[in-house]
């Protein structure tokens, strides 16, 4: 008996030196955040529930709770749920009103939740002396679009009608719809980057050879398919738009069927026969793992995978680049991930507390230059030297120009009308651009077809 | 009928609790289905059959009714066919491990729908697919399972035949192992070959199991909804799109609740509508 209390008391204080000396590297970040001038510990001994999918940051925020707990004396219940159930979860809870997710995950292109009223415009708390030190946390350091776009008043709906009203979550990570290419496999065929979409098409088509494909993104029935799996890129860029600004749908104009007519053929001449069924997870790693593809057009969150060469087999043999300009000149879809707070949580304060701490600027930076959360939404993240010395080495630096490029152009956006209706009107579009793809439909029926069915979902919001 | 009325008063409980759970959510949707309500906007207006009209004006309509049918008749038959196929198989087998082998084919039963769908899309997977590795091995040309309108209604069809097989086989078993032996061996006797004992005594004996086997299929198989969402979630465009998929899509994507209700509704007419049918003909045999 005495023998195994000197065991436990000895694997005891192994541990306990373990845990203290992994907190000793961390002190430091402690430090940052007691550097704001707000009381920390204002709400210690309140419990939060942060409820969050399986997305990057999510790994991140997961270590360093105990790091929050410890500065401010909020315990987190913390929930890392699958895509899938973690959506049905969210959707459930702010139906109900249970209000048991305190911090919840969104992303920028859920306006539907800030149009029921399920999320918590967080201005106020912003502006609250007493609860955040604005000038530590410096809002002007994020990049705007990402910012703006999580911003709304709830109710005018239109082309590019976020940017006025209530921010209702802040973005930590922001994603956008870049062209992805073999540079190997282009310099073997000679061919140049495309000038324009068209150009696209016919290399890919060309590529599309000797077990090659010349094109593959994300292709299934999903609401994202289309936002960014390459289409709306070109779809906005030729001119062409979902709704009018009286919020009549115009899916069927001259520039959208010959855009879709184009894509068709793309999809048809370049993609692999599974590419209707192609997740993104599937367009992830398809890309990294052997020679097959020779571009994509996806989303440039990947590229952490694709330049890790624990991960990926083509690790500097990809290049990166816009994808081609149209009338309209140079679009990209972009989706932000935000956290915000639920409106019917009762610990909202607490809660504002961990948004805050969670998108600062120190940790923030933490989460992208250890964590490898990207692409970052603050300037400071992107521009600081650990983060330049990594993004520095992709495509040669090429990746950076893009980016840079892309974001103060402001060619990244939210594309498609900010309605309620976003998500669902997305699905039905792919559904519609599958039936072109799989020749059920003519470009033209289907897009007639899809603005009667479309016009339905937006009745209710024309005046 | 009941000699002492106060015997009524012991099925309240049961019968309210039924009420509750079954009565109420289904007033509900005939309610719902009845307004322009939907998950996202507050207030919501009763719209009479507006609903239902725009929905039998729909332009894809009728395709899901169709897919709907080639589903649940598709796999309904299929699973009676092959779980006769494997009852028969099974009880004329003298093989030492037929204990085993009942177990193991029962196995598809066991698992989850959902968990069974899953690993059949990852068999499927066009890419990293062990099925297209095969074909690929073999010198053949991949196949997109779930990205092709007819490929996908057939592999989305094939993982119901999996999982339900044994549905059917084990009752089926069950029902040729309570036909005795005798009557078997008297018609033997009598000249009969394996086809005739098949035809004139298996069948007629197992009629009243089949029709029961057949119609608890049908029925379910018109709700199918793991393995269609969880493989293909009605794609490519609409080809695995069943009504019932159509109401969870229109529900939880579109936020339509009324319209999803009216989808619901219809769907619901059409297995009570069957359900009656087969169980008339059930009766009169």
């Amino acid at each position: 008996m005495k023998k195994l209390r000197t065991v436990v008391l000895l694997v005891g204080l192994f541990v306990t030196v373990l845990h203290l000396s992994s907190l000793a590297g961390d002190i430091s970040m402690t430090e940052e955040m007691r550097k704001a001038n707000i009381d920390w510990r204002r709400f210690s001994g309140e419990k939060i529930s942060v409820n969050l999918s399986r997305i990057p940051h999510a790994e991140s925020m997961l270590e360093l709770i105990p790091e929050f707990e410890q500065l401010t004396g909020i315990d987190v219940d913390f929930q890392l749920l699958s895509d899938n159930e973690y959506w049905n979860k969210l959707t459930l809870d702010f139906a109900s009103g249970a209000g048991n997710f305190d911090v919840v995950y969104t992303n920028n292109i859920m306006y539907n939740y800030i149009a029921a009223g399920y999320v918590e415009p967080l201005t106020a708390y912003l502006n609250d002396p007493k609860l955040t030190d604005l000038e530590w946390y410096d809002v002007d350091d994020f990049f705007e679009l990402p910012w703006e776009t999580c911003v709304w008043d709830g109710k005018t709906i239109g082309p590019n009608t976020y940017g006025i009203g209530d921010v209702y979550s802040i973005p930590f990570t922001s994603e956008s719809t870049i062209m992805a290419y073999r540079k190997d496999i282009y310099a073997k065929y000679g061919m140049t980057l495309p000038n324009t979409w068209p150009e696209l098409v016919d290399i890919a088509k060309k590529l599309t050879r000797d077990g090659v494909y010349g094109f593959m993104s994300r292709g299934s029935r999903k609401f994202s398919t289309l936002m960014f799996g390459g289409y709306s890129n070109g779809y906005f860029a030729y001119g062409a738009s979902d709704f009018d600004k009286n919020l009549n749908a115009v899916f069927n104009s001259p520039e959208g069927v010959a855009f879709t007519e184009l894509w068709a053929d793309l999809v048809r001449g370049a993609a692999p026969p599974g590419y209707l069924s192609f997740t993104w997870e599937d367009a992830r790693s398809s890309f990294m793992s052997g020679d097959r593809y020779a571009m994509t057009i996806e989303g440039d969150v990947f590229i952490l995978s694709w330049e890790n060469p624990e991960l990926s087999e083509v690790v500097g043999k990809i290049g990166y680049a816009l994808t081609p300009a149209g009338p309209a000149g140079h679009k990209n879809g972009q989706v932000s991930w935000s956290i915000g707070i639920n409106s019917k949580s009762r610990h909202k304060n607490a809660a504002w507390l961990f948004i805050q701490w969670a998108t600062s600027k120190p940790l923030l930076l933490r989460a992208t230059a250890e964590f490898l959360t990207f692409p970052p939404t603050r300037r400071s993240v992107w521009l600081d030297p650990s983060v330049v010395e990594i993004t520095g080495k992709w495509d040669n630096g090429n990746y950076r120009k893009v980016f840079t490029e892309m974001t103060e152009k402001k060619y990244t956006g939210i594309l498609w009308t900010v309605s309620p209706e976003m998500i669902g009107l997305n699905e039905i579009w792919t559904e519609a651009v599958h039936k072109v793809i799989l020749e059920q439909a003519t470009a033209k029926k289907a897009l007639d077809t899809l603005v009667e069915r479309a016009n339905e979902f937006m009745a209710r919001y024309k005046k | 009928m009941y000699k002492n009325r106060r015997v009524i008063l012991f099925f309240i409980p049961s019968l309210s609790l039924f009420a509750f759970i079954a009565l109420y959510p289904f007033g509900y949707a005939v309610y719902l289905s009845l307004t322009d309500a939907t998950l996202i906007s507050p207030t919501y207006s009763f719209i009479w059959f507006r609903n239902y009209v725009k929905m039998f004006l729909g332009a894809d309509f009728w395709v899901y009714v169709k897919t709907t049918f080639i589903y649940s008749f598709g796999v309904t038959f299929i699973e009676l066919f092959l779980g006769l196929a494997l009852a028969l198989a099974l009880n004329v087998t003298e093989v030492r491990g037929k204990k085993v082998l009942r177990s193991l084919m029962l196995l598809p039963l066991m698992l989850p729908p959902v968990i069974g769908t899953l690993m059949w899309t990852t068999i499927y997977e066009p890419e990293r697919g062990p099925l297209n590795f095969i074909l690929s091995q073999l010198g053949l040309r991949p196949i997109s399972w779930l990205g092709r309108p007819v490929e996908a209604l057939s592999s989305v069809m094939l993982i119901d035949v999996y999982l339900f097989t044994p549905f059917a086989f084990i009752i089926l078993l069950a029902g040729l192992q309570g036909i005795s032996p005798y009557i078997y061996e008297s018609a033997k006797l009598d000249g009969a070959g394996s086809w005739n004992l098949f035809r004139h005594i298996s069948l007629p004996i197992l009629n009243p199991t089949l029709m029961l086997v057949f119609l608890i299929r049908l029925a379910l198989s018109f709700q199918a909804f793991e393995t269609i969402y969880v493989s293909t979630r009605g794609g490519p465009a609409i080809s695995t799109m069943t009504l019932n998929l159509q109401s969870y899509t229109t529900y939880f994507r579109y936020y339509h609740a009324g319209k999803a209700a009216a989808y619901a509704m219809f769907l619901w007419i059409i297995v009570f509508g069957i359900s009656n049918i087969f169980m008339k003909q059930t009766r009169r045999t």
